[in-house]
Order: structure tokens, then sequence, then C-alpha cells
């Protein structure tokens, strides 16, 4: 059995049972990464030293659990190595977020999302590739190279979770947090044929994760299977008194209701009427097309829904997150932490700090969300944006009063050639055309594996649910994925 | 129709960014900003009279935590990341002075 491109529900099972250890599936991931990271570029940092500390530790606990020492089960992510979008402070680990001004940045502190996964006895292998400050959707706006498509290694994995997404994709790691400010980890996970579930806003605890569109942005996942995703976000999610936006209410058990069924009646699936189609390639239209059919076949009832204001997504969503990323990356300024290039004043210092220190596209929105906040601009830009998002969010309300999900495309077309986007960014942004709308919204989404274009580059669909909705989303998800097989494929990288 | 962002403005933006960009991303930025922002101000078609602006992305009141006294992070580590410590200060050059 090849270890590497199992699920980490099924790996999680062989450690309960002693079957294999942490060590050994440590290394397993070590020799994968070893094999194919030169061709993919996944990683930032690698950190195995932690990891094989970490796995040692979590193999005794499993030991004493197994001989009967222990009266406490260890959690099903005890021993499981996982990797951490670099965005997302974890403790003594370098956190770059894909920029240079953040190079040698050592976070004295994890993130709410590490720490509990910490507790759980994961291990962390290592911080994965991110477009800078998660702002692209290629990962070619690292400072650290782009991330390489390990379906076509001409071809980006999508961003900006995108190290995360090829980590999974080329069997390196069992799953990865990533984060979804527009798209940033359902994007990547469809581009790289894996399992990408962005929770409602607020679940997952923003503490700790470099801050990009404060209002938008939310931790997810990104895993083989939906199984996958739940047992993750069953670790990571739930209030936080270190974030006052993270929800009150206790997450319920996403596992619980996986397998409850295998059919999909009574539950009624929402799929846009216009607007949508016919602006996709044609292999996306058909493989979303084809999914809905198998939705049907499963039970489920096929409602048309109308979004009139999602058209107007795209626009409201970059000026609000640009608009935020100015105000948010105003604290690289070289003083308490990150590079710092002198000049002969403080002003000077500033000026020279960020200057040097953030990428193009960086330096981009950050000049957009200015100006989209001068004082004369404002009212056209930014307040407007702000009344297009209400209007986003109520469209939202009214469609999931009638249906329990809405599914749809994750992005226009497959995985695209590197550099075939990035000096055109209008074009880079429409590709988050049908993701970004969720962000706006607040609400969860999941992308799946749905198929694949006549190249061989993976496709995905998108499930969205209203706030809050993760465990039924997560159960529709999953029952696809038991009729279908489209997860199961895995690329074959020349070596 | 937006108006199309001159190099001057895009010094100006800058400077309020905190940016010294270069000729090369002065000309650059002109053409990108007109073209991007030109899109963006499709968002005035909408119709939002009567609409109040997202001001908060929950629902619920303010999320208050108890007030008590708890561990922080050691002031060494709280420096570890500056350039330049002085006597457990940050350091910084003369915020006055030569311009």
């Amino acid at each position: 059995m090849d270890l590497a491109f199992q699920s980490l529900a099924m790996v999680s099972d062989l450690l309960s049972t002693g079957d294999i250890t942490s060590v050994e599936l440590t290394e397993v991931c070590l020799s994968q990464i070893n094999s194919s990271e030169s061709q993919v570029n996944a990683f930032i940092t690698i950190s195995s030293d932690l990891a094989m500390q970490q796995a040692t530790n979590a193999d005794i606990a499993w030991q004493e659990w197994i001989n009967g020492k222990s009266d406490q089960k260890p959690s099903p992510l005890n021993g499981v190595p996982l990797a951490i979008k670099d965005v997302i402070c974890v403790s003594d680990i370098v956190a770059t977020a894909g920029s240079k001004i953040l190079e040698e940045f050592v976070p004295p502190y994890d993130s709410t999302a590490s720490e509990r996964l910490r507790d759980a006895g994961a291990i962390f292998l290592g911080k994965t590739n991110t477009d800078e400050f998660a702002m692209g959707s290629s990962t070619e706006n690292s400072a650290f190279g782009p991330t390489h498509n390990p379906w076509d290694i001409n071809r980006v994995p999508g961003g900006s979770s995108g190290g995360s997404a090829a980590a999974v994709s080329a069997g390196m790691i069992f799953g990865a947090l990533g984060t979804d400010t527009g798209g940033s980890v359902r994007q990547p996970a469809a581009m790289c044929g894996v399992v990408g579930l962005k929770p409602t806003y607020g679940r997952v605890s923003r503490y700790g994760l470099i801050a990009f569109g404060s209002s938008l942005d939310q931790i997810g996942t990104l895993t083989r299977t939906v199984e996958d995703a739940a047992l993750l976000l069953q670790v990571i999610s739930g209030p936080d008194l270190k974030d006052s936006t993270t929800l009150q209410n206790k997450p319920p058990n996403y596992l619980e209701m996986l397998s409850k069924t295998d059919n999909l009646m009574g539950i009624r699936i929402g799929v846009e009427e216009k607007n949508i189609m016919g602006s996709l390639q044609p292999e996306v239209e058909k493989s979303v097309q084809d999914t809905i059919k198998t939705l049907r076949h499963l039970g489920a009832e096929i409602v048309p829904v109308q979004l009139p204001h999602t058209k107007h997504a795209l626009e409201a969503y970059y000026l609000i997150a640009n608009a935020e990323a100015s105000a948010n990356l105003a604290r690289y300024d070289g003083i308490r932490f990150g590079q710092r290039q002198t000049g002969k004043n403080l002003w000077e210092t500033y000026i020279n700090t960020r200057s040097k220190g953030f990428g193009k596209e960086v330096k981009r929105r950050i000049m957009l969300g200015t100006y989209a906040l001068t004082a004369g601009y404002y009212e056209d830009y930014y307040l407007n944006a702000q009344k297009v998002r209400r209007l986003v969010q109520k469209d939202f309300v009214q469609a999931f009063s009638k249906v329990d999900t809405i599914v749809g495309p994750v992005t226009p077309t497959t995985a695209f050639k590197i550099g075939e986007k990035i000096e055109d960014p209008l074009q880079m942004y429409l590709s988050d055309i049908f993701t970004l709308s969720g962000n706006l919204a607040g609400i969860p989404g999941i992308s799946i594996p749905c198929g694949f274009d006549q190249s061989g580059l993976p496709i995905g669909v998108q499930l969205l649910g209203p706030t809050c909705g993760e465990q039924q989303l997560l159960t529709i998800a999953h029952i696809y994925q038991q009729a279908t097989d489209w997860h199961k494929h895995i690329p074959r990288l020349e070596h | 129709m937006a108006s199309t962002i001159s190099t001057n403005e895009v010094v100006r933006i800058a400077q309020l960014a905190r940016l010294h960009l270069t000729e090369n991303e002065i000309k650059s930025f002109s053409k990108d900003l007109s073209e991007i922002l030109d899109y963006m101000y499709q968002i005035n078609k909408v119709d939002v009279s009567n609409v109040r602006p997202t001001d908060n992305m929950l629902v619920s009141h303010t999320v208050l935590r108890p007030d008590v006294a708890h561990q922080s992070l050691s002031l060494d580590k709280l420096l570890s990341n500056t350039a330049e410590v002085n006597n457990g200060y940050f350091s910084v050059p003369p915020v006055l002075g030569e311009d």
C-alpha cells in the first residue's frame, strides 16, 4: 500500500491500532517531499526536526493507549503529519507570509489553529508556499518562487494556498491548513484535485493569522477527502477568547452525520439559473452539469435560485479586500518586526523598508486600497462596495431559505500556465469570480474534485452553504464522494 | 466612467501608503490602476439607495472576555524580531531632523 496517498482518516486508523507509527508516517512524507519538492516547491520551510520530535511523542501517546496504560484516547490527529500555510503562525518557526519583508520573522507564539492542532498531537512538517500575504490566485506572487501544479509542473497550482494544495495533491502531507479571503482555499483545491473547505467567517479563530482582509479572512483546510476536512475542522474550530470575532456557538460534531445515510433524499440543491454558465471552459461546465446530475440521482431535488447581486461581487470584493489590506499592511514599517531598511530618519526608514520589502502585487493592492479610501473616492468605491456586500449577503439568505446548498463551479478554467496571467492583474482577479461572493457573505463553501479536462487537469465543483452550515455541507459532499472516485486519482510526477 | 489615474496621482497615493515607487512602477501602476479602477467603477451601477453599508460580519453583540490577569509573553520574546533594541525598548532612527 502506498501510504503517502492515503486519506488522513485511514492513516489515523492505522496509528490507533498500532499498525504504523507516527515516526514511520513522518518518514513517508519526508521521503515524498525529498523526491518531489524540487519540482513542486510546495514548502517555504520544512521543519523535519520538530516533526520527528513530535512524532516520537505521538507514538508514546498511542502506545500508552493501545497498552491500556492510558484511558484517554488520543485525538484522531495524534501523530498525523500536517502542513501549515506560511501566513499562519507556528511558534518558533519562521513565518514569511511569502514576503521578503518577513523573511526572518520568527513568531513567538502559536496561532490558535496551530495550538489546537499541536494539543491534538498533530505533526508540523512544514510551512507552505503562498502568494505574498495571500494576495494572488496562482502562488506566483511568492518571494520564494512559484509553486508548480503536481498534475502539470508547467502550470500554477492556483492560489493563494497553492503550496498547501500542491503538497496534499503530491502526497507530501495528509492535510494542510490554508486561508481563504476570496477563494484561496477552494480555488487551489480545485486546480490540484483535492478538497478545500472554507468555513463560516468566525468559525475558526484568526488569532495568529497574518491579516489580509480582516472581515473576509478565514482559515480552512486542504485534504484528500471530505471526511478528512471534517476531522481537521473539528479540532481547529470553535470560540476563542483571543479573537472576539469567533462565533460563540459551539461547533457540532462534524463527523457523526457523515455516514448516517448514503443518499440525498430530502436535500434541496440550488443551481443559479443564469449568470454562471457560459463564461466557463466547456469541460468545466460539463463536469459541473454532470455533478448536478449525480446529485439528482442520489435523491436531491434541484431547485433554481437567483443571486442577482453576485455579478457585482468581484468589484465589491476587490475594493473591500484591498482597502482592508492597505490598512492591515500599514504595520510593516520596520520598527517592531520584519526587515528594516534604515534611512536617515524615521520617515525614510518606513519608506525604504516598505518599498524594498513588498513585492509588486502587494504594492499594487496597497495602492488600490489606499485610493479607494481616499477623500473624494471613498463614497464611489469603498462605501458603495460595503452596500453591495449587504445585498450579496441578502441574496444568499433568501436563497438558503429555499435550499440547503448551492452548487456551481469553483473556477472558470482548470489550472493555467505559469506566467500566463501574471502581467494582467485584472484577468488574475477574474479567476476568483465564483468563490469570492462566499467571503463577502461570510458563508461556508467546499470545493471537491468532480472531473478532469482533456489535458488531464482536475476540475472542482463548489458547494456553498448557509452560515454555520458546515455539518450539512460536509455530509452532502461526503455522500457525493462515496458515489464517485474523482478524489482517488493521483498525479504522476516524473522523477 | 472613472477617471484615468495620472502618474502624479500615483505618486500622491504612494506617499500616503508610505511607498517609494521607481519610474517604471509609477508608469505601470498608472496603467494598472486606471484599468482596474475603471472595472471596479461598475459597482456604481447597482442601486444601493436605502441600503445600509455592511459594518459588521457577525450577528452577535460585542464579545467580552473575563478581565483576569494572565501570563503574557516575555519582553525578550516580544523584542526578538526587531532590528535594534536599546535597554528593553525598540530603537529607531531620529523622528525629526535631517530631511
